[in-house]
């Protein structure tokens, strides 16, 4: 139903744009009473009012164009059907020296990529961002605290 | 994702349903029908369209509000 106003939309103006042309070929066809010289008010105003709705027409189909596109593109896909191939840590960091499993690893397909759904891999990384912070604040705790045992250490066996 | 009830193209359509008021009162405004006597095929030919552009333009306008309407029905987080 996403689509529905546009799809009203552009079946109006499809409408409108044969009422247009109909209108510009209304006096030849319809063949309007028509002055020894000119076109007359009859011919004039039909033409000059088709020719005008014609060029409306163009209009609002590049108006109606735009926004489908612009939904089409960045709305209305299902995220879940957004997938891009996310390579797995094995594949994209190869080191030379350490051997790969692959000969073992039968599961795995090193010329295909794992494809995850956008949404995951949008999940996972704010579950980096999220965490690479508290690990942070912890490490610096754990170091502070090492310190502070160490010195409480050497005072103690100063004492002693 | 945000809805709007109206969109650009609103402009042209409304623009599209002004043409076909004006085919309606065309024959009568520039002159061409006497008044009192039969219609010509003009002037039947431009009521005729005229009523085609303003009843296709309205439904048009009205059928877009209508689809964003239900649009922003359905995709509120209450009515999932």
């Amino acid at each position: 139903m996403r689509y529905g106003r546009y799809v009203s939309a552009l079946a109006a103006t499809t409408i409108a744009l044969l009422a247009g042309v109909w209108l510009i070929t209304a006096p030849w066809v319809l063949r309007y009473p028509r002055p020894v010289s000119g076109w007359g008010s009859m011919v004039l105003t039909d033409f000059w009012t088709g020719t005008a709705v014609v060029v409306l027409t163009a209009v609002t189909f590049m108006l109606y164009g735009r926004q489908i596109a612009h939904a089409f593109w960045t709305q209305s896909l299902p995220a879940a059907e957004v997938t891009e191939p996310v390579a797995t840590p094995r594949a994209a960091t190869p080191t030379p020296d350490a051997p790969t499993d692959e000969a073992t690893d039968t599961s795995a397909n090193p010329a295909e990529p794992e494809k995850i759904p956008a949404t995951v891999a949008l999940a996972a990384a704010d579950i980096d961002e999220l965490l690479v912070p508290i690990a942070t604040a912890l490490l610096t705790d754990l170091a502070q605290r090492r310190g502070i045992d160490g010195n409480h250490a050497r005072s103690k066996e100063g004492d002693s | 994702m945000r809805i709007r009830l109206v969109s650009v193209g609103w402009i042209g359509t409304s623009l599209l349903a002004l043409a076909g008021v004006w085919l309606l009162v065309a024959p009568a405004w520039v002159g061409y029908q006497p008044a009192g006597s039969h219609l010509l095929a003009a002037t039947r030919n431009d009521l005729a369209v005229g009523a085609t552009l303003l009843l296709v333009s309205v439904w048009g306008l009205f059928a877009q509000v209508a689809f964003a309407v239900h649009d922003m029905a359905t995709s509120h987080p209450a009515s999932e």
